[in-house]
């Protein structure tokens, strides 16, 4: 389901690179390579955030519900998720479910998730979920806006369909995420 | 190193599968945990508001327990979907059988009427059950699963617990311990293999 978006040359910086700065003083040189490594910075070295499967949670209670999404960095540098926000909640934080010492399992809060070059980060029941404080009534089948925030990227929106937590807000077929616990989701 | 690497690997994907999901070893997808929890005669107040010995109540039917708590975002609606899920397998004479307890572990802020209206989002014969805090700690110690709660209480706070479901014969005895996740059919095909052992 992800959508791949063009892969950027990560190496189209690299085979210039000695031409530039070998007739120029050594001051220049610097310079020029400062100059280059900016320009070919931009090209080869910027995440590229690709979003899928956004799905919130009917609430099930008036205090709390959770949302999920599929995130993928195709580009050529590490990102980092730092938070999240939709209108629809009073506040999202970002929950990771951890088994303890003691055998409980308990959610731990996430200021930053990395999303590193190349890498997906999947957010999915068991593992790490966005917990929605206070959300709005919602109903399957309604779309909500998330927006996630990126150290390097800004600010990505995705819209999120709302499931049923009994899978009816699915469109047709059994692929609701609660069944879909495949940790190695990569592409197709 | 190599060896030691693909040991790392193994633990790792045996870890993200689940042990219980698994089952090499007993006859179940789950553990098997025969006799080694005993239902207590605990009594709680149901989510229809009614009084309920966890014992005597539950009796007559293999009896699936969570411990959890409604503002769980997570785990126990996940937990919860999957055993209803997993009762819509079975066959009509064997959902007879099977019943469904939820405790919370958040007396609380957990009353009858939230467990009513949190479960009937899963299925409406699921049983919630609510007492106050040392008879919840009593219970999920006896069924040798762990609670944590914060010391203060006062704003929005989690609760941590074990995330496993046991199930319980029509005695009261345990004898399967699902880890979180194991998947409904897997669950499914368990309860009719128990089922049809009791028969």
């Amino acid at each position: 389901m992800a959508v791949r978006g063009a892969t950027r040359g990560g190496r189209a910086g690299k085979a210039r690179r000695p031409v530039a700065g070998r007739r120029v003083l050594t001051l220049s040189c610097a310079a020029g390579a400062l100059a280059l490594a900016a320009v070919t910075g931009c090209a080869a070295q910027e995440p590229q955030i690709e979003t899928s499967d956004a799905t919130v949670r009917v609430p099930l209670t008036p205090d709390v519900t959770s949302a999920y999404v599929t995130i993928e960095n195709t580009g050529g540098a590490d990102d980092t998720l730092i938070g999240a926000d939709t209108a629809a909640a009073d506040e999202v934080q970002m929950h990771e479910n951890v088994q303890k010492d003691d055998g409980t399992t308990g959610m731990e809060e996430r200021d930053e998730i990395p999303v590193k070059a190349g890498e997906t980060v999947s957010f999915e029941p068991g593992k790490l979920h966005l917990m929605l404080m206070d959300p709005d009534e919602l109903k399957a089948g309604e779309t909500v806006a998330l927006e996630l925030r990126f150290e390097k990227s800004g600010t990505v929106e995705v819209n999120a369909e709302v499931e049923d937590v009994m899978g009816e807000g699915a469109k047709g077929g059994d692929m609701e995420s609660m069944d879909d616990m495949d940790h190695g989701d990569m592409d197709h | 190193m190599a060896a030691a690497g693909a040991a790392a690997v193994t633990a790792l994907l045996a870890g993200c599968g689940g042990q219980a999901a698994t089952g090499d070893q007993g006859p179940y997808n789950g553990s098997e945990i025969k006799g080694a929890f005993t239902l207590p005669s605990t009594e709680f107040t149901d989510n229809k508001g009614e009084p309920y010995d966890l014992k005597e109540d539950s009796a007559g039917k293999y009896t699936a327990v969570f411990i959890g708590f409604t503002n769980c975002p997570d785990i126990c609606p996940t937990t919860m979907a999957d055993l209803s899920q997993a009762k819509g397998m079975l066959d009509e004479s064997e959902q007879e059988e099977f019943q469904t307890v939820f405790i919370t572990a958040d007396p609380e802020r957990d009353d009858p009427e939230l467990l009513d209206m949190w479960l009937s989002s899963f299925d409406p014969s699921f049983v919630g059950l609510t007492t106050d805090l040392e008879d919840t700690d009593a219970t999920a110690n006896e069924l040798g699963i762990s609670v944590s709660r914060p010391e203060d209480r006062s704003g929005d706070y989690q609760v941590d617990h074990g995330g496993q479901t046991l199930l319980f014969d029509p005695e009261g005895n345990s004898r399967i311990m699902w880890s979180y996740g194991t998947e409904p059919e897997k669950v499914a095909e368990d309860l009719e293999t128990v089922i049809g052992e009791g028969a």
